[in-house]
This record gives C-alpha cells, structure tokens and sequence, in this order.
C-alpha cells in the first residue's frame, strides 16, 4: 500500500518490494508477529499454520511456471516426492544433516523437473499437462519399483526423522513452525526476487506472447526449463519439510489430485502473484480444516430421524462439496483470484473516501 | 458492490473460518466416552468406511441406553481425510490437541494409519485402525490395534488353505498363487519377508511380479491372462467388492473359472458383491473377520441395524467391522475404568486392557488381542454360494505372521 504522495519515479522503485518505510516497518511487524504467534494461540493453529507454510513453498513453485512463464505441470507432487525421498534417504542412509539434504533436495527435484520439462519445448496447454502428468505416474514408479530396498517402496515405506538444525530436535509443532516459516519467508524472498529479474521479466515474456518473446532474442527452450526448474526445486524444498515433519514416507503420499489441488490453489489466488500462492494456500487449506471441523458438528445439529439414516452420508459429502463450489465460485466472479481483490481492497483504502 | 466491498465480506468470513476452527469447543463434563474416528469417508473406501460412522452410533447409543458403565455418556467425533493426507495429518493433529487428551483414534484408511503410526507412538494415543496391514501392525507397538486378523495373518491362513486342499502327490508341483491387487498401503497390506517365507515353507509358490490393477478396474483380461500364462491356480487380492466383482466377470468372460480359482483378504467379499457381480461371484473364496448380515437376523447387532433405520447401503462390510470395534472399544473402556477408575484413565490403561480381551463376544467377530500379537487372532473362509456368503471354515486361529 503506498501512502498519498508516494510517487515511483524510477523503475527500481516501482518494482522494489518494499517501497516505502511504511511498508519496511508493517514487514518488521509482522516478522515480530510471526515469532510471537506460538506463544499467543494453540498447537492447533501452529500446526495449520505449519502446513499453509510447506503447502505454500510448493504452489510458490507451480506459481512460478505457471503463473509467471505459462507452462502447466501436474507433476509437482511427485517432485515432492523426489524431494523428500531425496532428503529422507540423504539423512538416514548418507548421514547428512537436514540443513544440507534440504538443498539438495531441492536440487534433485530440480533436475527431475529439467527431465520433464524437456516436452515445453514442443508442446502447449494440454498437451503439455498430458506430458507433465507423466512425472506423477513414472517418478513414484520409480520409487517403489526401482530400488525398493532402499527407498522401502509400497511396503515398509520410508521412516524418516524429524528435523535436527545444529543438534536442535524439531520434533514438536513449535520447532517445526519456526522452521517451516524460516524457510517460506527465504523461499518467498527468492521466488519475489526471481520475478523481478532479467529471467523473470523473459517468463512474463513468453507467456504474454512466445513468438514475440523469441523475437526479442529471448531463449524460449532455455527460459522455458528455468521455469520447470526453479518450479521444481520448491516442490522438492517443501517435499523435504513435508517428509521430515510426516516421519513416514510412502509413494501413496503424493498424489495426482494434490497436483491438481495445487493448481486449484493458484487459481484461486490469483496467477501471476507470489502473494496469489500464499493466498490461495490458506484459502484452500483453512477451508478444508473449516470442512474437516464443521461437517461432524452440522450432523450432530441435525434432529434424530430427519435425515432417515442419511445424515452422515450428507454432511461426508460436505467437503467435496464445498471445495468444488468454491473452485467453481471463484473462477465465475473472482477469476483474478484472491491477490486481485486484495489489490482492490488495499486501492479503496487508499483512496477512501473517495473510492466508495 | 464494490468488488472492495465483496473482498470485505470475504475477508470477514475468513476470518470467521479460522477463528471457528482454531476454536476448540468445551467436552462435555463428567463420565464421557469419546470415540475419535477419522479416515476416508467420502473418497475411495467411503462405500465401504461410512456405514462404520454409523455402527459407532449405533453400539454406543446401545451401550447408553443399558447403562453397560454405570453413569457413561458416549460421544462421537468423526472428521473426513477424503482419502488424502494432508488432511488426514491436520485432523490427527486437531484431535490430538483436543482438551481433554484423547485415549484412543480410530482410523478407517490403511495408508493413513501407517503414515501416522510413528504420530502415534509419539504422542501416546492408541491407534485402532481398520486397516491392519504389515506396516501398521508390525512390530507390534504398546498403542496400536487392528480391528481384524492383521492381512498377513489372513494371507497365511490364506496359503494354509491352498496348502492342504492341494494333492501335492497327484500333481507334482506346487500350487501357484497369483497377486492381483493394488499398489497401495493397502492393496499390498499382506506383503511382508514373513509372508512370502511362510508360503514357501508351505511349499506354495508367488508367481512374481504381481499384478496390479487401477483404482476403478473396468478390466483385468490382461492381468488375468498374464498370471493364466504364469500358470496360476490361484489368484489373490486385497481390495473392495467393485474391483473383485470386476475379476469375478472377468474370470467366466475368459473362460478361467474352471481353471484358475479367485480368494481375497476380508474386505473383497463383501456382501455388495451379490448386487455387483451376480452368479459370476459363485465359487469366490475370502478371509473374513466378521459375521455377515446373511446370517442371524436375530442377531443383536442386526436388530440394532433395524431399529436405527439404517439403510441398505449401510449394509456394506465396514458395518459389521465397525460393530465389532466398538465392541470392543467400549469393553476395553470399561475394562479400564474397573480396573484404574475414570481418573486415572489413561491410554496406557486402555492399551492394557485391550490386551487383556480374549475371546471377547464383540457380537460380529470373537476379539482377541495378546501382548505380542495386537490384531485379532481368529478369521473364517466364507465363499458365495447361491447368492450367500457361507462360511466353510468357521473361527480359526490364523497363523501369526508376526516377523518376531
């Protein structure tokens, strides 16, 4: 939000990410905010918060290739589990520590997502989700059937151990919390970098108009894998938090509807903002525990022998429910997603009274 | 309005939402039993898994209503994963931090159960799945408990039933057992070292690789025909009643009946079967851990069935399933209570008392726990004949194919 008579007068100003002291000082607030947060609610709260953080550093990712660079994947779950397989077998097998099998996680999945994004070149909107879809049926493939004596496969699976940050045990919800935010604000730091650079304003490029993009000298294959790249180094990042926080891994774990899911979730936020990634994952995630909570409580209102024996059989369905119409809701009246009605509200404040 | 003004609503409501499910409501006070049952309710195995929601119903409202714990009020909090664990996790960890602590969380999905087993260990609530596979029952843990014969303890009695219906001196060779099943926690639940030892002590042979089918099979010729070429006697799976009428149609379509004979662990014979795959289902075998609805209508559970209007829907296996575990469930609480009294009651007492059933008449199934074997211990061979699951081998201790 820029306050009256903040005026950009360089390019640099307008594409920095704080923009006034005003938004330097919020920023530090709510760092401070966040520190405090587990000393001002319950485990539960942390605990969802927890997974809006490791959920969000994977839709960061997908935001990057799709909202930004206009490829599609529905393979980013698998690459998380490329990332956590990686970092799981690095710190039980290799002995590594977890700060740096997490890197390398990332990598790992990065290079996965190289492989696979290798079809871009050649192929757009949905021949090339076909081509992605390949990633969440071949990688756990993989997984189970490869080497199963070392990644456990199907059966006994992979047990992992929590987080240890020089000799701290992150085996509670707490630890785990400072930890996952630690590692989103780094991971939002870059992805907000990322779009403000040379390689961002090509993916921009490409997407708005790849043959204009070309044109301009602008390498589509190279700009195009970058993409997948950075998209995949997120997801093996937060497959990395994931498996270490799960303590058992399983190729069952990581699903196609959870690609699907993350798609769903940039969608809602809005594409094209790292803030739509963040918004998105909360929206979805704090509706599903919304779901979670308020169906048993709903069927347990509903008067004996109205609902025959059916009452349960309502109120399961509820989430399904709720989650396909809000999906549907979204896309019919807010199809700029959350980030975009943020903007608007922060714009009426702004200019209040004169905006209403 | 303002598209300002629609986000100001959005906003409110959302803000509504977490302060709704951060919100943890009060328990009611005094002598309450609270059953926590969570799982996948409204996904894949939700045909299967609600009827269960309504058998806790069901046997608790019984137990209430004849007072079987003097002074107990009975209550039942349940929440749906949807089959995905993201979910799965967030709700273990809401009930988990529930006030009071919970004692025990009954989980109706294999692959969750097994992914949050170590959770459980951790936090000291005792499991009581569905779903006992290798992974969730072995090694057997102080807090976790299968509501059935484990499925590698099914698949041993399994492969004791080939081994001993098989002339070995007339046909020269071993019988040879095809996988047909899924690539899941589940599907793959009877897979262990000690599985696969045991059936080759009992001189029967795996033909590898199994053979896997998708979600939803429409058709398993080429499954079929593969472990036919393989030479299969046998063919086993681990799934539910669609995917077994699917390989029962199959199995006549190709003409194999007479060759290849289909068995499966409990769930594949439920009683869905009928409607699903007709006279081509006669002649399947299946482990079963429950009486079926096509025995005793007098049976108590069934007149419960009646009196609750329960539908034909509800008919499907996870009723009797889930009769039986809150059977027991609730003998454990009892149990418990006698024995430590409603304040001292602890997952520890639970857990013990647990172990302490034996033969216990959880009206569908007989439940036995022991220390070192936390699943029950006695299963039947039921086969469809006429429409009917009958049982051919009643209550047998299955073999225990604990890796210890």
């Amino acid at each position: 939000m820029k306050l009256f008579g903040t005026y950009d007068v360089r390019y640099t100003q307008c594409s920095a990410i704080f923009r006034t002291r005003v938004h330097k000082i919020l920023f530090a607030l709510f760092l401070v905010l966040l520190f405090f947060l587990p000393m001002l609610t319950g485990s539960q709260f942390i605990s969802l918060i927890n997974q809006i953080a490791v959920t969000s550093i994977s839709t960061m990712g997908l935001m990057i290739l799709v909202g930004y660079a206009g490829q599609i994947s529905l393979g980013q779950s698998a690459f998380m589990a490329v990332g956590a397989y990686t970092s799981g077998l690095l710190v039980t097998l290799a002995g590594f520590p977890f700060l740096l099998a997490l890197p390398c996680a990332g990598l790992a999945a990065g290079l996965a997502g190289l492989i696979f994004g290798i079809p871009s070149l050649r192929l757009k909107g949905f021949y090339l989700a076909m081509a992605t879809l390949a990633a969440s049926f071949i990688i756990p493939w993989l997984i189970i059937w490869v080497r199963p004596d070392i990644t456990g496969g199907v059966y006994p699976g992979l047990t992992v151990p929590p987080p240890d940050i020089f000799g701290i045990r992150c085996d509670t919800e707490t630890s785990i919390y400072y930890l996952f935010i630690s590692v989103t604000i780094v991971m939002v730091y870059f992805a907000k970098n990322i779009t403000r650079t040379r390689v961002g304003r090509a993916l921009v490029a490409i997407r708005d108009n790849d043959l204009a993009a070309e044109v301009l000298g602008i390498n589509i294959f190279k700009y195009k894998l970058i993409a997948f790249f950075i998209c995949s180094v997120y997801a093996g990042v937060a497959g990395a938090l994931w498996g270490h926080w799960q303590r058992a891994l399983n190729p069952e774990h990581f699903t196609l509807m959870d690609s699907v899911w993350y798609l769903g979730m940039i969608v809602i936020g809005g594409l094209g903002s790292i803030m739509g990634a963040i918004f998105g994952t909360t929206f979805i995630r704090v509706l599903e525990h919304f779901v979670t909570f308020i169906a048993p409580v709903l069927e347990g209102l509903l008067p004996e022998g109205l609902a025959g024996g059916y009452g349960i059989y309502i109120f399961v369905g509820l989430g399904a429910l709720t989650f396909g119409l809000s999906m549907v809701l979204f896309l019919i009246f807010e199809p700029r997603g959350i980030n975009h009605a943020w903007r608007v509200f922060l714009a009426s404040w702004r200019l209040h009274p004169f905006s209403d | 309005m303002s598209v300002g003004g629609v986000f100001d609503i959005l906003l409110s409501i959302f803000l509504i939402l977490i302060v709704l499910v951060t919100f943890e409501p009060a328990q009611a006070a005094g002598k309450v039993i609270t059953i926590y049952a969570m799982g996948d309710y409204s996904g894949a195995y939700g045909g299967m898994t609600t009827p269960g929601l309504a058998a806790h119903r069901d046997v608790m409202k019984y137990w209430e209503k004849n007072n079987l714990i003097p002074g107990a009020k009975y209550e039942l909090k349940w929440a749906d994963s949807g089959g995905i664990l993201a979910r799965a996790t967030s709700t273990f960890r809401r009930f988990r931090d529930s006030k009071p602590k919970p004692l025990l969380i009954v989980i109706a999905q294999t692959g969750e159960a097994e992914a949050l087993r170590p959770l459980f260990e951790e936090s000291k609530i005792v499991l009581f799945t569905w779903g006992a596979s290798a992974k969730v029952t072995y090694p057997v843990g102080k807090y976790i408990f299968g509501n059935m014969v484990s499925y590698p303890d099914q698949f041993g009695f399994f492969i004791d039933y080939v081994s001993k219906n098989w002339d070995y001196a007339k046909m020269k060779r071993n019988p040879k057992v095809g996988i047909l099943t899924w690539d899941t926690a589940f599907g793959r639940g009877f897979e262990s070292d000690v599985t696969m030892a045991y059936a080759a002590q009992k001189k029967v042979d795996i033909i590898k690789p199994f053979q896997f089918a998708p979600t939803a099979p429409i058709d398993v010729s080429t499954q079929l025909l593969s472990l036919n070429k393989e030479g299969a006697d046998w063919i086993y799976s681990s799934w539910l009643a669609p995917q077994t009428a699917t390989v029962c149609k199959d199995i006549v379509r190709l003409g194999l009946k007479d060759k290849i004979k289909y068995a499966g662990s409990c769930p594949t014979g439920d009683i869905f079967l009928k409607r699903l795959a007709g006279d081509d289902a006669e002649g399947f075998l299946s482990t079963h851990s429950y009486r079926t609805f096509d025995e005793d209508p007098n049976a108590i559970w069934m007149k419960l069935f009646k009196e609750n209007n329960r539908k034909p829907d509800d008919m499907a296996y996870g009723y009797p399933q889930m009769v039986c575990g809150t059977m027991t469930i609730l003998e454990a609480y009892k149990r418990a209570v006698n024995k430590v009294g409603w304040d001292n009651l602890t997952s520890d007492a639970l857990s013990e008392a647990l172990e302490s059933l034996r033969d216990f008449d959880a009206w569908t199934a007989p439940a036995t726990f022991a220390r070192n074997r936390h699943s029950h211990n006695k299963v039947r061979f039921v086969q469809w004949k006429q429409g009917k699951l009958v049982p051919i081998i009643d209550w047998t201790e299955a073999p225990n194919m604990n890796p210890q």
